[in-house]
């Protein structure tokens, strides 16, 4: 059987597994769903690791394995594994069927395996929207919360805009050149950069706009500033599980697809995205953290510290390191699911945590879980000794070796990332806060009262992994290493 | 004896990490964790001593390399390695004197404190250690940040506000913020530094990695060094944290935050800025003169306009930490003083290391709230506190360099060091420090000396008992040792300057 089939099936047999448990048992509870979900990803991630070489090319070219996609394909099957785990007993307290939301995980999980291995532009049109629709489904998922709905609609009608950009771009570049294939495309786009007839000149300002295009619907999807906006909002109205799963694997498929992009077939038109990139990682870090800044709810916090560590990630595709971006991209995805397993697990039956306040107290009556959620954080900060550390030692490292071949300026964007994690420690800091250093005071001591007293295993199990995973590469960052 | 110091050496490091599983898993009370402390920081306090006099006079300049170790990622090699030679030997000295001596003076005897107190306070003797004896960069910036990571937490959950600093959290983060600004771009300056070399240079390395750097990166590199070293010292301008930090700090942070932390910034300056960074260090040595020089007189006249004692010390601590800068960078403005004045500057480390320990110590044990007396509130003290009162006025006499006490040997060799930089130099450190001195007798003239009010304002605690005496009295015969025969102490920390690539230029 041809090797790339044989890593979607596991996925597509458990998808149809879950349709006929939905069907028999509907609204029933049952103990099926999440072993048949974990055991198809591990299967895929199994058949992945395998069956997959690098080098390989599929269905005519459709499928191209790099060692770097491969990498970031078990980077999110993994990721997808503990935010299934995660749902466990969540969904059931915000009312979403259990079964239904692991289909829409698995058919997203099948749209991102893809797109870590896509080998052209119509196969990647099609597996990031596998990709991004069942997104959409799991923001609006809990339909009886008017917040989610909103959530739900708002990406879905941004997340919808960005898909046209994209399709867009992709009609741009394939009227350019007249190339889908990712390999041929970039041979193309070098032979007409380096040809001075008119034909090529043309050809080249169609793909440069289509390049843009495809920049900002990406940007567009990984919430860079200035197209970032929507990020917040969204994480405030979807429920923690589906944010699990939209913030973190999804994420890294994505950023993995914009770094395969850019190093791929539009590595002739450097000078433009580098640039680009530049402008990205700047915007950022500067809106990013300062909106950051005067957020109560963690939901939000977490949501522009995603903007901000989105631009260490676009740092890491501007230095070209595959290393640097997988790891990082790893980094910033176990801990999006540590701080969501602990928000989880820190949530009352009827309600989660959704304010600074709610985790005062956290260190006295939850010791072990706030030292999982401080590491977490330190992580997020990049304390040493955390991979959050290794990550951002890793992408500024590859970056300042790149730097001769960079724009101007680049070391003027290093400067400000750096200094720029100084505004970062302070809101990682007032969690930290929250959770150590304020005294509970009996009037806002009701969020901590109406804790669930024993703590749910499955969030226990995610935060344990997460932060074992988190100090391991810490300490050891080359066992990422491609 | 050369062959057990590599093993006392790994000992040293790690024995804070068994203090703190120690008091992890220790289930008595808080009375029962203070015991704890003392019993294990006597022990770790001799360990300290032994290894530290061991190296100081077998002269032993010592690497223990972790080669094979898979720290690192692909295309970056990380050795993850130590040092000891008789250049940083006197702070794991000072460090072995220090603790064992802040956890009994300042032990706490109500049993107030639980695991949190005692896990984050090793954790920032953890990190001290490590700081002082990492030769890897990336291991240095690990110790660095970790120091933070402790003190942060030590200060957070234990630190108390009071009538002059009216909140904990707003002094906690101006300081973690300050020493975070220093010390996000020292990554960076790590980070240029190991990718002009391929590898974690060491510290050691510096110097010839700087070789093949271009001019702009060199000078992003010093200046990332140079701000984390100078907040963390401080030099003036950068010590907006220094006050109100300390006020909040419970009083063994406190005293441990001057004797040691504060050396963190010193160590830096004089093992990175001064050995590593040569030419830029030299080039911009007269501006940081004048920064040390107006930093002293300015500490000096803080001194005179404070009220409470402790904010005396903080002050005097400025005014000190100044003159110590000032013998770094008149050492690299000139060949013929470097190994005076960087000699001179480590003596002054070591010295005012174990004299600040004596005096935020005593400090603390004045009244019973462990609050520092403001000087017009008290008088007459010493009737009740005569043996404390005694080794106060010592300890002041220390700090104010008396000649024959230990200080004096290490200023005097700055001030010559300066002298041949420019008299005026010398001429204003001097009065920075005549002031501190004029300001620590008139307070000490106005708290103890005089007729106690009856009854008296401040709420005094016991005086110190025997035991706590007799090691009071022991640290006073090393500052009269150390003032009568300074070259037990200069001639094998000199050697380790005077050789290139140990510290030397």
């Amino acid at each position: 059987m041809n090797p790339y089939i044989a890593t979607q099936l596991p996925l597509i047999i458990g998808f149809i597994l879950l349709l006929l448990t939905a069907s028999l048992r509907p609204w029933k509870a049952e103990p099926f769903s999440l072993p048949i979900s974990l055991a198809a990803l591990f299967l895929t991630g199994l058949l992945v690791q395998t069956g997959l070489q690098p080098g390989q090319v599929y269905f005519g070219g459709s499928i191209q394995v790099t060692a770097t996609g491969k990498s970031l394909a078990l980077l999110c099957l993994l990721l997808t594994g503990l935010a299934l785990l995660l749902s466990q007993n969540y969904l059931d307290k915000v009312r979403v069927h259990p079964v239904d939301w692991r289909m829409v995980v698995l058919a997203s999980a099948l749209g991102m395996v893809s797109l870590c291995l896509v080998g052209d532009l119509a196969t990647l049109f099609v597996a990031y929207e596998l990709v991004s629709i069942p997104s959409y489904v799991l923001a609006g998922f809990a339909s009886r919360d008017p917040r989610s709905n909103e959530a739900g609609l708002k990406y879905l009608l941004l997340g919808m805009f960005a898909s046209l950009l994209l399709l867009l771009g992709i009609s741009f570049v394939y009227g350019a050149t007249g190339e889908i294939h990712l390999s041929a495309l970039g041979d193309k786009l070098a032979l007409a950069a380096i040809t001075n007839t008119a034909d090529a000149e043309a050809s080249m300002v169609f793909a440069r706009l289509g390049l843009v295009l495809i920049l900002a619907a990406l940007f567009f999807k990984t919430a860079i500033a200035p197209f970032h906006t929507w990020l917040p909002d969204v994480y405030q109205g979807t429920n923690l599980a589906s944010l699990a799963f939209i913030s973190s694997p999804v994420k890294v498929a994505v950023f993995g697809m914009l770094a395969l992009l850019l190093w791929g077939p539009f590595a002739p038109l450097g000078s433009l995205w580098q640039m680009a990139l530049l402008a990205g990682m700047v915007v950022s870090v500067v809106a990013g953290n300062l909106q950051a800044l005067t957020q109560m709810s963690l939901k939000r916090l977490i949501a522009y510290s995603a903007v901000v560590n989105g631009a260490f990630v676009l740092l890491a595709i501007l230095a070209k390191s595959p290393n640097a971006l997988v790891l990082y991209l790893a980094a910033y995805g176990l801990m999006s699911l540590g701080a969501w397993a602990a928000f989880m697990a820190m949530g009352t039956k009827s309600a989660d945590v959704d304010e600074l306040s709610d985790l005062t107290g956290m260190g006295a009556s939850h010791r072990w879980l706030a030292l999982g959620l401080t590491v977490v954080l330190f992580s997020f900060a990049g304390i040493p000794l955390t991979v959050g550390f290794a990550a951002k030692f890793a992408v500024l490292y590859a970056a300042v070796h790149a730097i001769p071949t960079l724009p101007a300026g680049t070391v003027a964007v290093l400067v400000l990332l750096v200094l720029s994690s100084l505004v970062s420690f302070y809101y990682y800091f007032q969690i930290v806060r929250s959770i150590w250093f304020a005294k509970v005071e009996p009037a806002t001591s009701v969020p901590v009262a109406g804790l669930q007293r024993t703590l749910l295993w499955n969030y226990a199990t995610v935060l344990a992994i997460v932060v074992f995973l988190a100090l391991t590469l810490g300490f050891f960052p080359r066992l990422v290493g491609l | 004896m050369t062959a057990i110091q590599p093993i006392l050496l790994i000992l040293s490091l790690f024995a804070p990490l068994a203090a703190i599983v120690l008091h992890a898993t220790y289930s008595g009370d808080g009375k029962g964790h203070a015991r704890l402390a003392v019993i294990f920081h006597l022990g770790y306090g001799a360990l300290l001593i032994v290894l530290s006099v061991l190296n100081l006079y077998s002269g032993l300049y010592m690497v223990s390399r972790g080669d094979g170790i898979p720290f690192g990622f692909a295309g970056f090699t990380f050795e993850p390695s130590l040092y000891l030679n008789p250049g940083n030997a006197p702070l794991l000295l000072l460090m072995g004197i220090s603790l064992p001596l802040t956890f009994i003076w300042l032990r706490d005897r109500e049993g107030r404190y639980g695991v949190s107190y005692y896990v984050s306070a090793n954790l920032l003797v953890f990190s001290l250690v490590g700081v002082f004896v990492s030769q890897s960069l990336i291991l240095f910036y690990l110790f660095w940040e970790l120091a933070l990571v402790g003190a942060y937490f030590w200060i957070g959950m234990h630190g108390r506000a009071h009538s002059y600093t009216p909140m904990v959290y707003p002094a906690l983060a101006r300081f973690a913020l300050m020493t975070l600004l220093g010390s996000l771009p020292m990554l960076l300056s790590i980070v240029l530094l190991s990718a002009s070399a391929g590898r974690d240079p060491g510290l050691f390395g510096i110097k010839t990695v700087l070789q093949v750097m271009d001019p702009w990166a060199r000078w992003l590199a010093f200046s990332g060094f140079a701000l984390a070293f100078t907040v963390k010292l401080p030099l003036l301008g950068l010590h907006g944290w220094l006050r109100d930090t300390y006020n909040v700090s419970p009083a063994a942070c406190r005293t441990l935050l001057s004797a040691l932390m504060s050396k963190m910034g010193a160590y830096g300056l004089v093992f990175i800025l001064a050995a590593g960074f040569v030419e830029e260090s030299r080039i911009l040595a007269p501006y940081f003169q004048i920064i040390c020089v107006v930093g002293a007189v300015y500490g000096g006249l803080l001194c005179l306009s404070s009220e409470r004692f402790a904010d005396i010390l903080i002050y005097s601590s400025l005014a000190h930490l100044s003159v110590i800068g000032l013998g770094v960078f008149t050492a690299v403005g000139s060949e013929e003083m470097y190994a005076t004045g960087i000699t001179g500057a480590v003596f002054l480390i070591f010295s005012h290391g174990l004299i600040m320990t004596a005096l935020f110590a005593f400090d603390a044990r004045i009244t019973v709230s462990g609050e520092s007396p403001s000087i017009h509130s008290a008088g007459g003290l010493r009737a009740g506190q005569g043996r404390l009162s005694a080794l106060l006025l010592l300890s002041i006499f220390a700090s104010a360099s008396l000649p024959g006490l230990s200080n004096f040997a290490g200023e005097f060799m700055v001030f010559f060091s300066a002298f041949g930089v420019s008299p005026w130099l010398t001429f204003f450190s001097a009065a920075g420090v005549l002031i501190v001195a004029a300001a620590l007798v008139r307070a000490y003239h106005a708290l103890f000396l005089g007729e106690r009010e009856n009854p008296s304002p401040v709420k005094q605690a016991a005086d110190l008992g025997i035991g706590e005496t007799v090691l009071a009295l022991g640290l006073a015969v090393l500052w009269l040792v150390l003032g009568l025969y300074p070259m037990l102490f200069v001639g094998p920390v000199q050697k380790a300057f005077l050789i290139p690539g140990l510290g030397g230029m």
